[in-house]
């Protein structure tokens, strides 16, 4: 009937109506702080432009350069490098919240300590790992030192070796086979471990490891299985979506990160070796004022995580579909 | 009885109190940011009293006076000035001036930063007011001073104002000229003990001391406990800019007709080569051969000598802390004037050189007994090592650089210091200026800077104040001898200017990255290679017993790195301040975006019906 088909009409576009005002506001910032900024930048990636002058149209200038720019590719090995901690650290989270689910006596402050660096401010931890990597007073080095002095380690000049003889974890490097190791690398890849891994990983761990249905681990055990068979016959799939979750996550934020902590703690050096993507984009746009040229390395960055994303998808989604 | 509700948000009467809370929100926090935190200005012109001039600075204690005595002597004209602080930093000023808000008059610290904001059209150009108000810089203020402030004016011919031979985009604020400060007490403390244990001290600084009695008296200043635990840093490293050109000035000597007729033997024995007088201590040549470019550190073995003291000072005789060490104190690693201040006044840190501008708070902060000391001058090594052995005190010390023949040879000192301009978005530029005017030209703004600050634009003042004893502050007279300053004076030259529009592309960059390419092994290894090292202390010194100072070759191979690195950036400075051309994507551009599209729209097209049956 017209009259009912009207009304209908009416209601739909009321609902429509009310639905657009509510997702409005949120549209509305979403356009003028993410979308804009992000097609902004895609933009400015053809242009040359300090923030200064009008941008000049420059064409494939910036993206020629940095095809040629040896440091872009040095600095993106760096950033696949800091992410070799990402499957450690989610190992550690997943291992913590196996043991913090279970029935503990003080569980919750266990999480909550194991959760503390997370909500820690981030420079105050990075000061304080600066200074326990230092060579002659850091709390590292004097772990070491004595363990070293009691298996009868020498130094270089075959005296026993001292504070003076250890090694500095943010400068240092190792020669071997006359290529240069630099110590900051893994000093800052095991500082990040122990950042992240009882932090949102945990937790979200946590939550999916309530989620699993008791009677599946009840029917298991009566049918004999072992604490293992356990784990990997039912708990491991049964959070393989969060685990695929927190790859993909930890995969975005790898490829972006390292900003901080290489601002903070060295520099992005020594010899640029701590120098990420995230740090090159920083200096290039903030410190060069080169805003054209860091707006093609955060596309090609945006477009190098696009790809790893659809990657995870495509080859992840087995085990999240278990 | 459970009550089945809509979930809260989908009924209608809930979005107006959704709306008027969020609108809450918001108006609660200007409100509290403006009534409570006052962080928007009020209204400063009183009512339109006032024509209010706002200054972007930094909120320095010593600004409040300065601002005071402004709005003091120009209330008869309804003028008054307003602080922005932070106005002038770099990030807020390109947003203000492309909103047309920045303050009227804008400090600029560096003089590339203001050879940028001219070149953007940030700096009005002032040479009307200059005229009008009768003002020559060139009579008032340092020469050494006067290009950072002006550009040559290419139109002008002769005939014509003389003062529109260069167009003036700034005045000096303050003048700032390094120097040393030095904690006495730390001295005696470390005195008293060596002398208990029957070492060696070196002398306090004296007016013609030297770069190696800096690094004498560092090194001595140096405590550590037994675990390795800095006590005390001796000193920090220099500037390798300023050790450079003193390096240089060092091996050209004092007398130019006599450099220009020395024989070939004797330029070999300087290590001249073929350098001119001006090559010996220029940073950039300009380079005929890359058609406009330019040639960095010509000298290089003034740049190679730079290094090599750097190095020994931090590496080898721990005199200056390093890297690793300032991280003992979670301070920023930087062989700069800045670094170390706080280490200085908490009397961690025996010398601190840095600018003449922090005597205002090293005066208000310091509970040690400190002095100020002029900066050490550069002699050769073998020079200075045979007055050691000779055991010459610091008046007898001869030769062609002692101090009786040549106290100043191998001394020079950069001048440098804040200037300030007017800004584009100044809408009554003319009133603006009369600020300018105080700066430049205002006899108690002048002194008040000499006392809490570097020294005031005013060059006549300055000398007129540091050639008397200051009555206000007595102790001054240990602290500032009347010679000591004016012998400052006397060789001060402009700093070089980075060629290119954008200088951390180059210079400062490549300075920076010094700080780990001094802890790299490989130079550690270099420098004690067997019969690489270059001298033995205990010979020369009781005051380095049982150190040997490095292999040239570290010097040699941290100058390569540094002169690389300064090239890198020229080149790169040249490029971009050359206008663009557009360009088609290059081979390996198109292959790379190929190949990442590709890859996303072939993974995107398997991807997409596994989607739609999640869906």
């Amino acid at each position: 009937m017209p009259e009912q088909g009207g009304r209908r009409q009416r209601n739909q576009l009321t609902h429509l109506l009310r639905g657009l005002a509510f997702i409005g506001p949120n549209l509305a910032l979403f356009l003028v702080f993410t979308l804009g900024p992000a097609l902004f930048t895609l933009a400015l990636a053809f242009f040359r432009w300090d923030p200064f002058g009008t941008p000049v149209f420059a064409g494939f200038e910036n993206f020629n350069r940095l095809m040629a720019d040896a440091s872009f590719w040095y600095y993106l090995g760096n950033t696949l490098i800091f992410m070799l901690g990402l499957p450690i650290s989610i190992a550690g989270s997943l291992f913590l919240a196996v043991v913090l689910s279970q029935k503990l006596r003080g569980v919750l402050a266990y999480r909550t300590i194991f959760y503390l660096p997370t909500i820690t401010n981030g420079v105050a931890l990075f000061m304080l790992w600066r200074v326990m990597y230092n060579k002659e007073s850091g709390l590292i080095n004097s772990l070491i030192l004595p363990l070293l002095q009691l298996l009868g380690v020498h130094g270089h000049d075959g005296a026993p070796i001292t504070a003076q003889g250890m090694p500095d974890w943010l400068a240092d490097a190792w020669t071997i086979h006359g290529h240069s190791i630099y110590l900051a690398k893994p000093a800052l890849i095991i500082m990040s471990i122990w950042i992240s891994v009882g932090g949102g990983n945990m937790v979200l761990y946590l939550a999916a490891l309530a989620g699993v249905p008791p009677d599946l681990y009840e029917a298991a055990e009566i049918d004999g299985a072992t604490r293992w068979q356990r784990f990997w016959d039912i708990t491991w799939p049964m959070i393989a979506p969060t685990t695929f979750f927190i790859v993909v996550i930890g995969t975005i934020g790898g490829l972006q990160g390292g900003f901080e902590m290489a601002y903070l703690m060295t520099h992005g050096g020594p010899e640029e070796s701590t120098t990420t993507i995230g740090y090159y984009i920083f200096s290039k746009a903030f410190i060069d004022f080169e805003f054209g040229y860091a707006a093609a390395i955060s596309f090609v960055l945006f477009a190098v995580i696009v790809l790893v994303t659809m990657l995870n998808w495509r080859f992840g989604t087995r085990a999240r579909d278990y | 009885m459970l009550s089945m509700r809509k979930p809260s948000l989908e009924t209608r009467s809930e979005l107006p109190w959704l709306i008027a809370l969020i609108a809450a929100v918001l108006g609660g926090w200007y409100l509290y940011n403006r009534q409570v935190l006052g962080i928007y200005p009020l209204d400063a012109s009183e009512h339109g009293a006032f024509h209010v001039i706002t200054y972007g600075s930094d909120p320095n204690p010593s600004r409040a006076g300065q601002l005071s005595k402004f709005n003091q002597y120009y209330r008869k004209d309804s003028l008054k000035v307003c602080l922005v602080p932070g106005g002038s930093d770099g990030s807020t000023l390109i947003t203000t001036s492309c909103a047309g808000t920045a303050p009227d008059i804008v400090d600029v610290y560096d003089q590339e930063d203001l050879r940028t904001d001219i070149r953007k059209g940030l700096a009005r150009p002032l040479n009307e007011y200059l005229k009008a108000s009768h003002i020559d810089l060139e009579a008032i203020t340092w020469p050494a001073r006067l290009e950072a402030l002006r550009q040559p004016n290419p139109r002008w011919r002769p005939g014509e104002p003389p003062l529109d031979r260069y167009t003036y985009y700034a005045v000096p604020n303050n003048m700032d000229v390094p120097v040393v400060f030095f904690n006495a007490s730390l001295y005696q403390q470390v005195k008293a003990e060596h002398l208990r244990t029957g070492q060696p001290m070196p002398p306090e600084p004296w007016l013609n001391w030297t770069w190696w009695d800096y690094a004498a008296l560092a090194r001595s200043l140096e405590r550590r406990s037994d675990d390795g635990r800095i006590l005390s840093f001796g000193a920090t490293a220099p500037k390798i800019e300023l050790l450079a050109i003193e390096i240089g000035m060092s091996m050209r000597g004092e007398n130019r007709a006599r450099f220009e007729h020395l024989s070939a033997q004797e330029r070999h024995d300087l290590h001249l080569g073929d350098l001119t007088w001006d090559q010996c201590v220029s940073i950039y040549q300009p380079d005929e051969r890359s058609g406009g470019g330019y040639r960095p550190f010509p000298n290089r073995e003034g740049l190679r000598q730079a290094l090599q003291f750097c190095y020994d000072l931090v590496e080898v005789l721990h005199g200056a802390p390093s890297s690793s060490d300032l991280n003992q104190v979670a301070s920023s690693t930087s062989y700069g004037f800045e670094a170390g201040f706080g280490q200085f006044t908490s009397g961690m840190l025996a010398m601190h050189t840095t600018g003449r501008w922090f005597l205002g708070q090293i005066r208000a902060t310091c509970a040690f007994d400190w002095r100020l000391v002029r900066m050490p001058r550069w002699v050769p090594l073998d020079q200075w090592q045979s007055w050691q052995q000779r055991g010459l005190a610091a008046d007898q010390r001869d030769g062609e650089w002692g101090e009786r023949e040549h106290p100043l040879r191998g001394f020079g000192l950069p001048l440098g210091g804040r200037m300030s301009f007017i800004s584009s978005s100044s809408r009554d530029p003319a009133r603006a200026f009369k600020f300018l005017e105080y700066l430049a030209t205002n006899q108690d703004f002048n002194r008040i800077l000499l006392v809490e600050d570097g020294m005031g634009a005013d060059m006549h003042i300055a000398l007129d104040y540091l050639a008397h004893g200051d009555p206000l502050f007595p102790e001054e007279g240990r602290n500032r001898p009347v010679e000591h300053e004016l012998g400052t004076l006397a060789r001060l030259y402009a700093r070089p200017q980075w060629p290119y529009t954008n200088r951390m592309l180059g210079r400062d960059q490549a300075y920076l990255d010094m700080d780990s390419a001094f802890s790299q092994p490989e130079w550690r290894e270099r420098a004690f290679q067997k019969g690489g090292v270059r001298i033995d202390y205990a010979a020369a010194s009781r005051l380095f017993t049982g150190t040997a100072l490095s292999s040239p070759d570290v010097g040699a191979a941290l100058a390569d790195r540094l002169v690389g690195k300064f090239a890198d950036g020229l080149a790169l400075g040249r490029a971009l301040d050359a206008e663009p051309q557009v360009q088609g994507p290059s081979r390996a551009t198109l292959a790379a975006l190929l190949t990442l599209g590709v890859l996303i729209a072939a993974l995107g097209a398997r991807l997409w019906p596994t989607r739609r049956s999640d869906a």
